[in-house]
């Protein structure tokens, strides 16, 4: 997959979390209180999604102009390897893969509440793998 | 129902107690430790299935539930003190024949008090006699529970969520999260400093009881390989039993305490 065509897997993830997916997204993993960047970055291409309250404004490659916020840094092996389990704590547990992926941004920017990133990464790998 | 609660006074610190007044019974009374940062009513469902068969007793740890804390308003943060104040609650109880069950972090704590006390028989559930290392981020984490930034419940949340296994009731998986939404913040960091220190293997060698190790096994976060380390390790218990069960996980005292019943009532009736 080129780096264009995973922008546009973004694309249909938008549309997933502001449509079909925007209830349980807001309400039961917390996006209503997500306002700012979320970056997911494949080996070395960031994808940037601006989120307003739980609405993804825009996604875009490249970095956010005020610097990482929060999100999640990776391989295209560890990607590969999450898009298989779908587990956020499994990809990001130092304790049990050696993989873990790298976050993104202090752990007090989204105060310790990975919820959002973890569901916004399950959907990730439904729009890009589904 | 037939369970009852009450307070009893364990080292100055009031713990609060459940039983299910059930019979005395031969094989010994059922003494039940907690999952990290949560409480005894988990054991409820093992309670009331038992409740003809055995007494059950279930306790809230210092700052969790309704157990007063230590002093400073804080939990215990060290194995050997853990493993001593439930030695002492079963003294202060007067139970003389001790069946010790834990999960999770009561899963792991088994060990160390089998080895330690003299119990009758010990059930380990999603245990382990070593934790892997976590590292200075993994202790960043823990520390940040009880920075004023960070909830511990909402932290916590998609953590428990994963732990749940697939054949997890919708009933037992709302209970499960609202034990997330119940959390204490200190209470949960005491537990998962233990967790993260916990090594007893060396001394795995002075269990002569017998052991039971239930494993539910969508449970991603003990994998298998603890269970077997374990056992290797038990060379001088009684004997030991391992048990897996599909389709459950982490919190299998609530996700399925039929099969956690069955399994221990043919263990000790073996």
């Amino acid at each position: 997959m080129t780096d264009k065509e995973r922008l546009e897997k973004f694309k249909k993830l938008q549309e997933m979390i502001n449509g079909p997916e925007a209830e349980e997204f807001k309400n039961y993993w917390d996006g209503r209180f997500f306002t700012g960047d979320m970056t997911f970055i494949f080996d070395n291409t960031p994808y940037n999604m601006h989120f307003y309250q739980g609405k993804m404004i825009d996604v875009f490659m490249g970095k956010p102009s005020n610097g990482y916020n929060v999100g999640i840094k990776g391989t295209s092996e560890q990607w590969e390897d999450f898009f298989k389990h779908r587990n956020f704590q499994l990809a990001t547990s130092i304790k049990h893969n050696p993989l873990y992926f790298e976050n993104l941004g202090s752990a007090l920017a989204n105060r310790q509440n990975n919820s959002v990133i973890a569901q916004v990464m399950r959907l990730a790998a439904r729009a890009i793998c589904d | 129902m037939a369970i009852t609660g009450g307070y009893i006074n364990v080292n100055g610190i009031k713990t609060y107690y459940e039983t299910n007044n059930g019979p005395k019974n031969p094989k010994g009374t059922i003494v039940c430790l907690h999952t990290a940062g949560r409480e005894c009513r988990q054991y409820h469902g093992i309670m009331e299935i038992f409740a003809d068969k055995y007494e059950v007793v279930a306790f809230d740890m210092p700052a969790h539930g309704k157990s007063w804390p230590l002093p400073g308003n804080v939990g215990i943060s060290d194995y050997k003190e853990y493993g001593k104040f439930v030695w002492d609650f079963t003294q202060a109880m007067k139970i003389t024949d001790p069946v010790v069950i834990g999960c999770s972090v009561g899963g792991n704590m088994v060990y160390y008090i089998a080895e330690t006390y003299p119990v009758k028989a010990m059930v380990s559930m999603q245990g382990s006699a070593y934790i892997k290392a976590m590292g200075t981020a993994y202790g960043t984490t823990v520390n940040l529970l009880d920075n004023p930034y960070v909830s511990c419940q909402h932290s916590h949340w998609d953590f428990s969520e994963s732990l749940c296994g697939s054949k997890c009731s919708k009933e037992a998986h709302d209970f499960i999260m609202w034990g997330v939404c119940q959390e204490c913040g200190r209470a949960k960091q005491s537990d998962l400093s233990i967790y993260n220190n916990y090594d007893v293997r060396e001394d795995l060698k002075k269990i002569t009881c017998p052991c039971l190790l239930i494993r539910g096994e969508d449970d991603w976060n003990v994998p298998e390989h603890y269970y077997q380390t374990a056992i290797e390790g038990l060379t001088n218990a009684e004997r030991v039993a391992f048990e897996k069960v599909p389709g459950y996980g982490h919190f299998i005292i609530v996700e399925a305490p039929e099969i956690v019943c069955s399994l221990i009532d043919k263990f000790l009736n073996i």
